[in-house]
């Protein structure tokens, strides 16, 4: 690890220059974050994901549009093309035929005659968006063509490198909403985590069914070679196909295939040979023409330009696949992979999901046998992936593989499959890693994203033989959030991003990232976007360029997580794009689970909190009542700001409160808000958008104008006002364990928030001492007599007091103490006043040690003197002169009270100056 | 993948030629022409049952020790990569340890730097094996027999 701290300089180094140009960084405070975490996640789900989530709020199975199917599933199956897939990015255009691939184009290169094969404008008429269509009007197409804007919605090639960060962004949310108690919300995301799972299976499935068409086209002389005149055999696909990554003679799919071929597709979904997206314009439904960057009129796919029908030329679909690069590629593989292992560290292994049908499934499990897939796919003697059937000369001449221009040569990486396969499946010990593979595995260290990401999830840096390879390899690629994934995955030392770790400054860095990311998400826009839109609008026919802000924001000009650098190459001619955020997503949620001091004080979507937290963040932005009985009316104000788009500003409130919005009063934005009855949680809730200029990047070729507030960001803002309107009931839940000294009561009923007050109060029968607190935790041991096995009881009252009124609940609570061998015990506290550090030890009467025999320890409790009954500290002492930290504490005076089975409480006072 | 219990009599046989006169003698052998690998086996689980788990491609590999100090790997006879057009080498550096009981060889680029521990050598034999550690998640033996 000695390289590390040099590595960790240079990098410092180059992140500060960054910085340099951050100066127009936005709010960053966490609930500015945190709303922009949901602002980017409603975008994804509305604009980006279509998921097989039904109207009454259950999920289907993600495969199959009739759950009936499902147990009998084939190729003959209708499933659900294109759920719960990211799209890849919408791309701006005045008119969408563009996104028609090859199917929108009539001539080779503009010469007529060279007329292409593939083209078909029909391919894009089953969308269910009403009057769109594409330019040229050809004749017998209809609608006609209309000059509305049609930007298209793009499922590319990297489709499943999408897929990859979207389970990673499921998963760490599910972690997230887990850790903030918000169980319903967290099983929503499992859900839809289970449906991208599905997703891929799909994908996998697809494949199967395609390998298994072209087959049956060469048994029905469909497209066989024309020179070969034999029925019998065919090359599997004409030269027409020839794949667009493969110019060379390295494409294979020229080799001859026999009709009638016995070969069976593989449906159950975990064969590991996949295509890459399965899109149709079934997903046009994520058309929304409210605002002109959302409004898509197709949906850009391969496999969408390959249906029959829409489109109804006769040509072979697997084939088109294979020409569009439609098939897997390593570098696909471990994309999805990447996201798995991520999945799987999450993810528990009993956890559930149940969809609308009643069945149940273990994502834990898909996960696991989709790896399996994988890494069973290229296990073969030459590390390459096969054309289904072809390898084993059933079906083809000889073995018809994915070359290494179409990425189906494993050979110099396979071993990073196996890595993330054995973290992804432990148990499973089949996948030792042979000598060739981890030989020609080093080699690949220049292959740096996919070295990086496969080692980053799999191992613990610490234990690698060159950890420095993993962290050069991860920083040089502008990966960084690998560092970040591997601290998550292998708590084990050394840590490489926390405080005091090697690379400790990436705590920032990735602050910095977060906090520039524009809350309208990312996007590129080229610098002659507007001079086109200005010609086209003179233009006769008019051509009309949708409305596109965008930034340009450095790091969030596409996926920033996905290529060889963290941004584009301005060299290379980009069209406009809005992006699915997912890269933002995943290292927020990253961000917060390695920095939990970066959380706000809960982690929910602001639109969905549930359970009711106990404390809102930015709750008090709504100044009102907090309190307001049935039939009462109060008076809400959210004060104006010079960001606040007045336009935007809506009120609403919980089923039973009705609101009247009473507009804008200079200072406040006011809303009337009535109790119609009582309910618990009740809230009211303002939400709008704050409008923020922000610096535009304009590049033109390598130079970049910077224009300060040349673009207005939009951040969405909800803020949500608990309000009493009845005084809610509370139990008493007091269970005393005697022999570990516990005297402890809880007040079981809804999280407590203003305006609800609780009265505690303790009163033991023994010693007649009364104790009382106002938390819902509440901790009576003070009143309890020390002595061992007396017999009495404790009548517990607890008061819950609003504005509305007022409960009272008592509870008596018998108890016998334990029968703690006697002998007089002294706790002995130094230094005191301490300042962040005691010793602590339990002496008998003689002055020597007392040793416990629980096999606990002694339990250590530290009560503050006024304030709360509840201890501030609750710990373990396992020898006599321990050392405690009490850095956490505040200055004051505190009791320590010291127990255990055979140690009646003894109390010590002591106090903390600083 | 067959199991080879039974070639260790050989094995040992072969080992009685491979006591070494001297340090250089160690050298002068491993450095006098290019080894070609015919076996890999591995005992994957500790039992001490080692079975074949070569590659096809990786049997007929030319490895060899320069006087200088450098190394390399070539892929021949059957190529991993079929696609190849010519011969892949792999280059790196070595040096034998430990009174030439090892032979450190380093790739670059290098995943991992391999120490094997020379089993046996004669002019004709080079038994290399590998004992690795379970972090590295490889077999827990490898044997690697080459021939010239």
């Amino acid at each position: 690890m000695n390289t590390l701290p040099h590595l960790a300089v240079r990098w410092t180094c180059l992140a500060l220059l960054l910085y340099a140009d951050c100066a127009m960084a936005q709010s960053c405070s966490p609930e500015a974050l945190n709303a922009k975490y949901w602002q980017y996640r409603e975008n994804l789900g509305k604009h980006f994901v279509m998921t097989d989530r039904k109207p009454e709020g259950c999920i289907g199975n993600g495969l199959t549009r009739n759950e009936a199917d499902l147990a009998n599933l084939g190729c003959g199956t209708e499933l659900l093309h294109g759920y719960s897939l990211p799209a890849t990015s919408i791309i701006m255009q005045p008119n969408g035929g563009s996104g028609m691939i090859d199917r929108n184009t009539q001539f080779i290169d503009n010469n007529p005659s060279n007329p292409n094969p593939f083209f078909d404008q029909q391919c894009a008429d089953a969308g269910p968006s009403i009057g769109t269509s594409w330019n040229p009007p050809g004749p017998g197409h209809s609608p006609p063509y209309t000059q509305l804007n049609h930007n298209f919605i793009e499922f590319g090639s990297e489709t499943p490198h999408q897929l990859g960060w979207y389970l990673i962004m499921l998963a760490t949310e599910y972690a997230l909403l887990g850790q903030n108690g918000q169980y319903a919300e967290q099983q929503r995301t499992l859900e839809e985590l289970f449906l991208a799972l599905q997703a891929y299976r799909r994908l996998d499935i697809s494949a199967n069914c395609l390998v298994k068409q072209r087959y049956d086209e060469i048994t029905q002389a469909f497209e066989i070679c024309p020179d070969g005149g034999n029925v019998q055999e065919s090359c599997l696909c004409l030269p027409k196909y020839r794949n667009n990554q493969c110019s060379g003679n390295d494409w294979y799919f020229f080799k001859e295939c026999r009709a009638n071929c016995p070969w069976t597709p593989d449906v159950s979904g975990y064969s590991g040979f996949f295509i890459r997206e399965d899109a149709t314009q079934e997903q046009e439904i994520l058309h929304d023409p409210s605002e002109e960057r959302w409004n898509i009129d197709l949906v850009s796919s391969v496999f969408a330009m390959s249906q029959v029908p829409p489109c109804s030329s006769t040509f072979s679909p697997p084939c088109y696949m294979e020409k569009h690069t439609g098939y897997l590629s390593q570098d696909q593989l471990f994309s999805v992979m990447t996201g798995l292992a991520v999945a799987k560290h999450y993810i528990p292994p009993s956890a559930t999901v149940t969809t609308c049908s009643g069945q149940t499934y273990k994502p834990f499990d898909i996960i696991q046998d989709i790896a399996k897939g994988f890494v069973e796919l290229p296990q073969n003697s030459t590390r390459h992936i096969f054309w289904p059937g072809s390898e084993d000369n059933d079906c083809c001449e000889q073995a018809i593989k994915f070359s290494q221009c179409a990425g189906g040569n494993f050979q110099w990486t396979y071993a990073g499959v196996e890595y993330m396969y054995n973290y992804i499946n432990e148990g499973d010990d089949d996948h030792n890693i042979g000598f060739i593979d981890r030989n020609k595995w080093g080699p690949s260290v220049g292959r740096k994203v996919w070295f990086a990401s496969a080692m980053g999830v799999s191992v613990d840096v610490g234990d690698m033989p060159h950890p420095t390879k993993f962290v050069t390899a991860a920083l040089d690629s502008e990966k960084e959030i690998y560092l970040l994934i591997n601290d998550l995955l292998h708590a084990e030392e050394p840590n490489l991003v926390g405080e005091g770790d090697d690379f400790e400054f990436l705590h920032d860095y990735f602050n910095q990232l977060l906090c520039t990311a524009p809350c309208g998400g990312p996007c590129i826009k080229p610098s002659d976007y507007d001079a086109l839109a200005a010609s086209g609008a003179t233009a006769i026919p008019q051509v009309i360029w949708p409305e596109f802000e965008c930034s340009n924001t450095p790091d969030w000009t596409g996926q920033r997580w996905e290529g060889n650098s963290g941004g584009p190459d301005w060299e290379e001619e980009y069209r406009a794009r809005q992006f699915n955020g997912l890269d933002f997503m995943a290292l927020y949620n990253l961000y917060l689970l390695r920095y939990p001091e970066e959380q706000t004080s809960y982690y929910f979507d602001p639109e969905m909190p549930d359970p009711f937290p106990a404390q809102l963040y930015e709750e008090n932005k709504i100044e009102g009542p907090t309190t307001l009985c049935p039939g009462q009316t109060g008076l809400y104000k959210l004060p104006v700001t010079p960001e606040i788009d007045a336009l935007s500003v809506q009120w609403s409130s919980s089923p039973n409160i009705l609101t009247d919005d009473l507009g804008n009063f200079g200072i406040y934005f006011e809303a009337e808000a009535t109790v119609v009855s009582a309910q618990t949680p009740s809230y009211v809730r303002v939400e709008g958008s704050n409008l923020h200029g922000i610096s535009e990047y304009i590049h033109q070729g390598s130079n970049v104008t910077v224009v300060p507030n040349g673009v207005t960001d939009v951040c969405d803002f909800s803020y949500t006002k608990p309000v009493i309107t009845q005084t809610p009931n509370y139990n008493i839940i007091s269970g005393p364990d005697p022999c570990q000294w516990l005297f402890d009561a809880y007040a079981m009923g809804p999280a407590l928030v203003n305006g609800v007050t609780l009265n505690w109060s303790a009163t033991d029968s023994n010693t007649g001492l009364t104790v009382t607190g106002n938390e819902q935790y509440f901790d009576y041991l003070e009143i309890i007599p020390t002595d061992p096995g007396v017999t009495g009881f404790v009548t517990l009252q607890l008061e819950v007091q609003t504005g509305c009124g007022h409960l009272e609940k008592t509870k008596v609570v018998p108890y016998q103490t334990c029968n703690t061998p006697g002998g007089i015990r002294q706790l002995v506290i130094s230094p005191n006043p301490a300042n962040s550090q005691v010793s602590v030890r339990v002496i008998q009467s003689n002055g020597t040690d007392f040793i416990s025999n629980d096999p606990n320890g002694i339990r250590i409790r530290i009560y503050p003197t006024s304030g709360s009954t509840n201890a501030m500290m609750n710990t373990y002492l396992y020898n006599n002169g321990q050392i405690f930290t009490l850095s956490t504490l505040p200055t004051g005076v505190y009791q320590m009270a010291a127990s255990a089975s055979d140690l009646s409480p003894v109390w010590a006072n002591f106090s903390i100056v600083r | 993948m067959k199991n080879v219990r039974s070639f260790f009599p050989l094995f040992f046989i072969f080992c009685t030629f491979c006591k070494k006169d001297s340090t250089s003698n160690v050298e002068q052998v491993l450095v006098n022409g290019a080894w070609t690998q015919t076996a890999y086996l591995t005992d994957d689980d500790g039992d001490g049952v080692f079975t074949d788990a070569s590659l096809p491609c990786q049997l007929g590999d030319a490895w060899d020790f320069m006087s200088n100090g450098n190394f390399e790997m070539r892929d021949e006879i059957e190529y991993c990569d079929p696609d190849a057009m010519s011969v892949s080498i792999i280059a790196g550096t070595w040096e034998l340890r430990n009174g030439d009981s090892e032979l450190f060889v380093t790739m670059d680029p290098s995943f991992q730097d391999f120490n094997f521990v020379v089993h046996s050598i004669n002019d004709t034999l080079l038994e290399l094996r590998l004992y690795n550690d379970p972090t590295l998640q490889a077999p827990p033996e490898e044997r690697l027999v080459f021939t010239r």
